[in-house]
């Protein structure tokens, strides 16, 4: 019987050392996936018990606040129009936008100090969160989502010499401190407006592009530019057919006039012509020199130059930013032909830009040929007033995307677009601006995208913008108009 | 003292002293496994019948059956000490080693069990020389 | 411990006895300051109502029964201790209430061991034990009543107190187990035919014992009380085993429980519940799951030091107080808290069988090998239910859990190992 009981005690003892190895699985090993996991009603009786972060603009001014709800409190959001960036904080439908992406910082997870967390979970202090400081201004962001209005669309401004996000509009938008209410509205509601499209749509971006393409044309040295060529007569490109519509009343023009007035035949086929040796002035004409090198040559040696200009621009990668940000492409079809080439050359064919990617690009000339690496979260506060450091400005430009004399080039071309050229209604008085307009064709029937990106003092840039109006015709007399009033705000700073 | 750093203290020593009782347990079984184990072992269950009168059965007179520490007997073929007697049951008794002698139990047979003449009811406890009585089978009790 | 004090007063029991109740003051100030910042005026008397009731047992035992096992007694006394903190903790309108059922609980172990003339006395009444606990459950037909509404009437009312029979039938069952398998002990090691290398058990001599069995598991089944039914059958399984020796016996068990166990899940809804609950809880994690799942993440937030006494969030597990309350251990004392608990448990097994192995009378062992297996068994299925080791079936955590029922027969239950452990050797004819 002896044996018997050992072997029942070891049995039951088994047993006990199985239980306390699971608790230890479940308290410890298993533990951070089921505290974090969808099921864990603790989250929000925690949330609740935290006074989470403010989230201020550059001038300390208070976008999000906490106001006393019943027990707890709830969140205030001063700048509605501030929406797709701040985001909102829903007990009932979760979290988005900053308020989502820096939730560790706002709540309080991530402390600033080792002995904050420790003392926060053992002592079970009330939590308080961190302040977000941003780049943002509120009142160049109200007059932002004030020039979209009632319009889709999109509008992003920033610093070109640090990429500190200025304002990031997004149209239709929605009013976060009545989310609650209008959720199952703003389901339903067309448009989508919970779409951040100042990041996350791309769209045809026109002849916006073609600062892209004049870029790499000047940079690599293959065009002449005091040298003027005739511009009359369509002309094919396999099946497309590309004519001189937009520089109708300049037939004989330079390059850089072929910019200001948005010449689409110029461009197709200097697009084609990038691959080999310049100056391409002579494909440009109306009567060029047969046989076209790309009939002869083929188009890959064009295609890899392009594709390495708009990649140093920021196509075809994912941008380091604080909130997500949709990758930018030229093409979607894997290979290239002649006459979707041409037609990229010109902001058309496959391409699909962010509208922050068409900021940035703006800001790339006005940087002296540098990409700035985009931001908006500056620095977050701790509660006990330490302050931490998100970005420093311009500490990390992405690229050098062009030369200094190039760049120095495409702002001449830019200034004279909106002086003389299509741009004309993005002129400001008293201060030079620099910019281009396109017309997005999206489709038969359908009313164009209207496009302008460009940035101001030329002399001495302090702001770059990207505008777009989704269906509202010419980039000249929509896009353009409502990127001056941003840049205007922004230049009173 | 700030009263959430005093309850921190009050709950983390209250685990505390229950660590230390579960130690202070342990001690003390510890104490109680040393002094048992240094205390004398016990014999193992050992000694032999010796057949002091066969019966009808084809043992011999004199012989010695080992036993084990429990060793049953009677009439099946299935028993340790195999008693062919017809007055003895299938399973007549048994005999187990415990607490340090041995105890022979009946088990409800027939014809009963008997120690030194003496009907066995339930569990007797046996001294060496104690005769059992089974049937007409008599077995001495041996060391 | 369980040899004869020389010197005459359970010292050890004493010294021992001081750590639940410091576990119990400590315990209720971290509530009361983390509640209101003061301790209650009420907490000291409440205290001292523990520490007189549990140093009055001590002197009743040092009087009476000098030579018991000094460890029993303090490890019941720091699972209670456990008890009322968490209790307090939870609902602390239970907590006098649960204060109350300690009292009655340790007069009930005190007037039984006065009562009991020995434990052989015991012996011959097996089957008065086992219908008395039958009859008792069988009550729960005609006039149960279900205080919670799990589904499951359960309980008997007695104005405002309510008893759960089943219980008191975990007791009776184990005094039946006990002196039956010791009359038919030698039986049973002989074995009955063999079926190649297996040999099946005798089943002429178990039948009173299986047909008692099967009775008391259809009538706890029909009251859907499966943690019982999982209690008794292991319970039995335990007992055999030590009665029999036989391994076999054990597999044959077992291997019932499982085919038994697969067509409950073909029959019943609620055991197939509960069995799909168990392999994937997340599959209704807000329904059905929702208990299950709740536990663990409460497992998980405790972590290795807890939320902190009233820090955590253990009110979102349904039964939190009775059969979950590990669970609001693990939260809220952490780690650290519930693998105490589990050692409090493997030490009131080793105690258990060491004096199971003090060799006394076989009647003596299987009692002691059954009181003690009875808890440690009755632990292991709710702490495995509810760390998903094994389906969670509802019975409560053993002198920790909330119910009066409950904590009355473990001490009960207590109080018959400590007797054992006082028991002299048996005289000639036992």
């Amino acid at each position: 019987m002896d044996k018997a009981i050992v072997r029942l005690g070891t049995v039951l003892l088994a047993g006990f050392v199985v239980v306390a190895l699971a608790l230890g699985y479940w308290q410890v090993a298993a533990a951070p996936g089921l505290v974090d996991g969808p099921y864990n009603p603790r989250l929000l009786a925690e949330a609740a018990r935290t006074e989470r972060g403010r989230i201020l603009d550059r001038t300390s001014k208070v976008l999000v606040d906490n106001a006393p709800a019943g027990q707890g409190s709830k969140r205030v959001y001063a700048l509605p129009a501030a929406v797709h960036v701040t985001g909102y904080f829903s007990p009932r439908y979760g979290a988005a936008g900053l308020e989502q992406r820096f939730d560790d910082y706002l709540s309080g997870a991530r402390a600033p100090s080792l002995v904050d967390r420790v003392r926060d979970r053992l002592l079970h202090e009330r939590r308080r969160g961190s302040d977000l400081v941003l780049t943002l201004d509120a009142r160049v962001q109200a007059v932002a989502a004030e020039a979209l209005g009632e319009r889709r669309g999109a509008i992003v401004a920033l610093d070109p010499r640090s990429g500190a996000v200025l304002a990031l509009a997004s149209a239709p938008g929605f009013d976060p401190n009545t989310l609650d209410q209008d959720w199952s509205a703003l389901q339903r509601s067309e448009g989508d407006p919970f779409f951040n499209r100042a990041l996350q749509a791309t769209y045809t971006p026109g002849s916006t592009f073609k600062i892209v393409t004049a870029t790499a044309a000047v940079d690599l040295g293959l065009v002449d530019l005091d040298q003027p060529f005739a511009c009359s007569k369509p002309v094919a490109i396999d099946l497309l057919q590309v004519d001189c519509r937009n520089n109708a009343h300049v037939p004989n023009l330079t390059f850089q006039q072929a910019f200001a007035w948005s010449s689409n035949r110029t461009f197709a086929l200097a697009g084609l012509a990038l691959g080999f040796p310049g100056p391409m002035n002579r494909w440009l004409t109306d009567e060029p020199p047969e046989p076209y090198p790309w009939k002869t040559r083929g188009i890959a040696a064009s295609a890899a130059r392009l594709e390495e200009y708009a990649g140093r621009f920021g196509f075809g990668r994912s941008l380091p930013f604080d909130l997500p940000v949709s990758i930018s492409r030229l093409k979607t079809q894997p290979e290239w032909t002649a006459d979707l080439l041409g037609q990229t050359a010109f902001g058309q064919g496959q391409l699909a830009e962010t509208p922050l990617q068409a900021a940035l690009s703006a800001a790339a000339i006005a940087n002296g040929g540098r990409l700035p690496a985009p931001y908006l979260v500056a620095e977050a506060r701790g509660p006990d007033g330490t302050v931490q450091r998100l970005h420093e400005p311009g500490e990390d430009a992405l690229e050098q995307v062009m030369s200094p004399a190039t760049a120095a080039r495409l702002q001449a071309f830019m200034v004279e677009s909106v002086e003389r050229g299509y741009a004309g209604k993005a002129a400001l008085v008293g201060v030079q601006v620099a910019g281009k307009t396109g017309t997005a064709e999206v489709g038969a029937g359908r009313t164009p995208h209207a496009w302008f990106v460009g940035y101001a003092p030329a002399d001495k840039p302090v702001v770059a913008v990207a505008a777009i109006l989704e269906h509202q015709g010419s980039g000249s007399d929509f896009a353009a108009p409502a990127a001056r009033e941003v840049l205007a705000a922004a230049l009173r700073r | 003292m700030p009263v959430d750093v005093l309850v921190l203290l009050l709950r983390l020593s209250m685990v505390a002293v229950l660590y230390l009782f579960l130690v202070a347990l342990v001690a003390m079984l510890r104490r109680d496994l040393v002094r048992q184990v240094e205390a004398p072992p016990e014999p193992e269950g050992a000694g032999t019948l010796v057949v002091l009168d066969p019966g009808p059965t084809p043992l011999r007179r004199g012989q010695t059956l080992p036993l084990r520490p429990t060793t049953s007997l009677g009439r099946d073929e299935q028993n340790v000490i195999v008693l062919a007697d017809t007055f003895a049951s299938a399973r007549h008794a048994v005999l187990t080693w415990r607490e340090g002698r041995w105890w022979l139990r009946d088990l409800q047979s027939t014809n009963g069990t008997y120690v030194n003449q003496q009907s066995v009811r339930g569990e007797a406890a046996l001294e060496a020389g104690d005769v059992i009585g089974i049937g007409s089978v008599r077995l001495k009790l041996s060391p | 411990m369980s040899d004869r004090a020389s010197w005459g007063w359970r010292w050890r029991e004493l010294l021992l006895l001081g750590f639940p109740c410091a576990m119990l003051l400590l315990g209720w100030l971290s509530i009361d300051l983390a509640r209101t910042g003061a301790p209650d005026p009420a907490l000291w008397t409440r205290w001292l109502v523990f520490v007189g009731l549990v140093l009055g047992t001590h002197g009743w035992l040092a009087w009476r029964y000098p030579s018991a096992d000094q460890g029993l007694l303090p490890i019941g006394a720091a699972l209670t201790a456990l008890s009322l903190v968490v209790v307090e903790r939870l609902v602390p309108a239970l907590a006098d209430r649960q204060l109350a059922w300690l009292a009655l609980a340790l007069g009930a172990m005190v007037l039984a061991l006065s009562l009991l003339p020995s434990i052989r006395w015991l012996h011959p009444w097996q089957y008065t034990w086992a219908l008395a606990g039958l009859g008792l459950v069988g009550l729960t037909f005609v006039a149960g009543v279900d205080p919670n509404g799990s589904g499951a009437r359960l309980w008997l009312g007695f104005g405002d107190a309510l008893f759960q029979p089943s219980e008191a039938l975990k007791l009776l069952l184990v005094l039946f187990f006990a002196s039956y398998l010791d009359d038919k002990r030698e039986l049973l090691a002989w074995g009955g035919p063999r079926w190649g290398r297996l040999r099946t058990p005798p089943l002429p001599y178990l039948a009173p014992l299986l047909v008692m069995l099967a009775l008391c598991l259809g009538v706890v089944i029909l009251q859907r009380d499966l943690g019982a039914a999982l209690l008794y059958f292991c319970l039995f399984l335990a007992l055999l085993y030590v009665a029999s020796g036989r391994a076999s016996y054990v597999a044959l068990g077992l291997g019932g429980l499982l085919l038994g166990g697969a067509l409950m899940e073909r029959l019943f809804d609620h055991v197939r519940v509960r069995v799909a609950m168990w392999l994937d809880p997340w599959s209704d994690a807000a329904g059905r799951g929702y208990q299950v799942i709740q536990a663990l993440v409460a497992f998980a937030s405790g972590g290795v030091l807890g939320s902190g006494l009233t820090y955590g969030y253990p009110g979102y597990i349904p039964a939190v107080h009775t059969d979950f309350v590990i669970a609001a251990i693990g939260e809220e004392l952490g780690l650290i808290g519930s693998l105490g608990t589990v050692a409090l448990y493997m030490l009131w097994l080793h105690r258990g069988l060491a004096i199971a192995l003090t060799r006394r009378s076989s009647f003596s062992t299987l009692l002691a090998v059954g009181l003690t297996s009875a808890i440690s068994l009755q632990a292991l299925v709710i702490l495995g239910g509810t760390l998903r080791l094994i389906p969670l079936t509802g019975i409560t955590l053993p002198f920790v859990s909330y119910g009066g029922s409950s904590l009355l027969v473990n001490f009960l239950m207590l109080g018959l190992l400590l007797a054992v452990s006082a028991e002299r050797p048996v005289d000639r004819h036992g």
